[in-house]
């Protein structure tokens, strides 16, 4: 028996997270979705509360979402992590990678790749 | 009289000696008196007592007070002279007081000797007091920065300082007799000329040539020197070299003018820039969202067959505008430059350059990239792209190389290419806008910014600062 899995959305955008949020809830196992709009209230999220998955833009208004990943990866080395960005060229995909992405998908071309990663995740125990 | 006066006698008669001694002590005069003899102790006391006052008898064996006078005056010309003796021809003391002495006393009445001495005394003190004066004038004359320039009426030279004289490289021999307007240029000429009349002027700029030739500028002001009548016996003229004020006047115009360009340049691209996004934003975007709304409507009006195909040609259209918004927003401002920083941000600047331009690039960067401040990047990313977009209206050239180096402190940023180089008069153009640019981005962050160019070799842009 896997536990659900309790997920945090980071997105500036408010229509992006309830998109997102939409196409999630259909997902199994997926315990707590929690949204957050900048770094500041990201990080209060993931300190207080158990986070298995974060989905996690790179251009935030408070900082730099690369910087961020590295932090989690840091912290919280089992949290999967999953980039989604509008900068999804070569150079930054590869900097992701170095940094510890699990996923990288591009905002505009590849959001349905987002659920289908998740469901992949939340399979695993 | 306070301190003790210093009195050198020369007698020979100790008689007399003592006798004059005793007169000046009952007639209160505070002295210390030296009585001498002869010849060789008279000048030793000069140089050895260094009286204040000499008192003098006339005969002397081999020597006498014309003598004694005479050495007084070589050795201290401004020393009281006093001869005492007994008869004499009023001839002979007139002669002595013609040659210097201060007064004469017979040895029978000695009553005025007393205030002969104190006479004597106060003359000297005002022949300092004098001589003080004038030396304080002539230093005043001698020592002041500014070039003083005396002229009679006719305007030609009485006297010129020393000042003066340094500032037009003539000595005072050659400029004597000289007119003011013969050192001047033909305009300066003009100006004085039409000044002059009154013999008072206000502050004149000329320009005058200086012995050696060389072109200089002079402020003078004249007053008008008056004898004791109120009648006008010359001009008092000021002068001050103010050639660096000139020519510094000259370089802030020149700057005010190249910094007056500069604005209008940069408002221009700016328009230009502003124009330019506005088209784009208005054929790409505008026309890609317009088609789409139209696809909707006709969905909205519910025809079942098309529905999927209208579908998948929507998102093909919004797939277009996504593409455009990026390319836009990308120009205007490259995204990775904030997110992953200066490296990869030129080494994607010069991918683009050599797709889009065709021209062969050679990117050339660190392993690693430190911490760099943000304007740094910016200033470095919009100095290469200034670079690559003049190699393209330009240069002609068909290879680039841009490096990147960052040795220890220093990070140095070089663009070359092998097109037709720069002209050097276009280098040097303090108005060549392009290259202004690029000198003004640099200067702001404190970065030094060569450019090394030959004609059909070339162009080097390099750039060079400190990261910290």
């Amino acid at each position: 028996m896997s536990h659900r899995k309790n997920i945090l959305l980071i997105d500036d955008s408010l229509r992006i997270l309830t998109y997102l949020e939409m196409m999630i809830r259909e997902i199994g196992n997926i315990g707590d979705i929690e949204t957050a709009c900048d770094l500041d209230e990201a990080r209060e999220i993931i300190k207080k509360d158990q986070t298995d998955v974060v989905v996690l833009d790179i251009q935030l208004p408070d900082g730099n979402g690369l910087d961020f990943l590295k932090w989690i990866k840091r912290i919280s080395p089992v949290t999967r992590v999953i980039m989604f960005s509008n900068f999804a060229d070569e150079s930054h995909r590869e900097a992701a990678r170095n940094d510890g992405a699990d996923y990288f998908f591009d905002k505009s071309h590849e959001f349905e790749e987002v659920p289908r990663a998740l469901s992949l995740i939340t399979v695993r125990r | 009289m306070n301190a003790k006066l210093k009195i050198l006698h020369l007698e020979d008669s100790s008689n007399d000696a003592e006798l004059i001694a005793r007169y000046l002590k009952k007639a209160n005069v505070s002295c210390d008196i030296k009585a001498v003899a002869d010849r060789q102790s008279y000048e030793n006391a000069l140089h050895e007592f260094k009286p204040d006052l000499i008192l003098s008898d006339h005969t002397l064996p081999q020597f006498n007070s014309i003598n004694a006078l005479k050495i007084a005056k070589s050795v201290k010309p401004d020393l009281p002279f006093i001869l005492i003796t007994g008869t004499v021809s009023e001839e002979f003391a007139v002669d002595c007081i013609r040659g210097g002495a201060n007064d004469y006393i017979l040895k029978s009445n000695l009553t005025r000797l007393p205030n002969a001495i104190r006479t004597a005394l106060k003359e000297r003190e005002a022949n300092n007091k004098l001589r003080s004066s004038e030396e304080r004038y002539k230093q005043i004359v001698e020592k002041a920065h500014e070039g003083i320039w005396i002229l009679n009426l006719n305007f030609e030279t009485l006297f010129v300082n020393k000042k003066m004289s340094e500032i037009l490289g003539y000595s005072f021999e050659e400029m004597m007799g000289k007119k003011l307007v013969s050192f001047l240029d033909e305009e300066s000429k003009t100006i004085v000329v039409s000044a002059m009349p009154g013999y008072t002027t206000e502050y004149l700029e000329l320009k005058c040539r200086t012995k050696a030739g060389r072109q200089i500028w002079i402020e003078l002001s004249t007053s008008a020197l008056s004898g004791g009548h109120d009648e006008f016996i010359g001009v008092l003229g000021m002068v001050t070299d103010i050639t660096d004020r000139k020519i510094a006047h000259e370089k802030l115009v020149q700057s005010e003018k190249q910094i007056r360009n500069f604005a209008k340049h940069l408002n221009q691209t700016m328009e230009e820039e502003s124009a330019r996004i506005a088209r784009e934003i208005h054929d790409e975007l505008g026309q890609q969202l317009a088609g789409i709304k139209m696809a909707l409507t006709a969905l909205k009006r519910n025809d079942k067959e098309d529905f999927e195909k209208t579908i998948v040609g929507i998102m093909e259209d919004v797939d277009v505008t996504i593409q455009s918004v990026r390319k836009i927003a990308t120009e205007l401002r490259p995204g990775i430059l904030d997110t992953l920083g200066l490296i990869p941000s030129l080494e994607w600047m010069v991918g683009e350059f050599q797709r889009k331009k065709g021209v062969r690039c050679v990117v050339k960067t660190p392993a690693t990239q430190p911490k760099i401040d943000k304007n740094v990047s910016v200033c470095y990313f919009r100095i290469c792209q200034e670079s690559l977009t003049n190699i393209t209206k330009h240069a002609n050239a068909d290879k680039v190389e841009v490096q990147l180096e960052i040795e220890g402190d220093e990070m140095t940023l070089t663009v070359s290419d092998n097109g037709k180089g720069i002209a050097s008069e276009k280098l040097e153009n303090p108005f060549s806008m392009g290259l202004l640019g690029m000198r003004e981005r640099a200067r702001i962050i404190g970065a030094d910014l060569q450019i090394t160019s030959e004609k059909g070799k070339g162009t080097k842009v390099q750039l060079k600062s400190r990261l910290s």
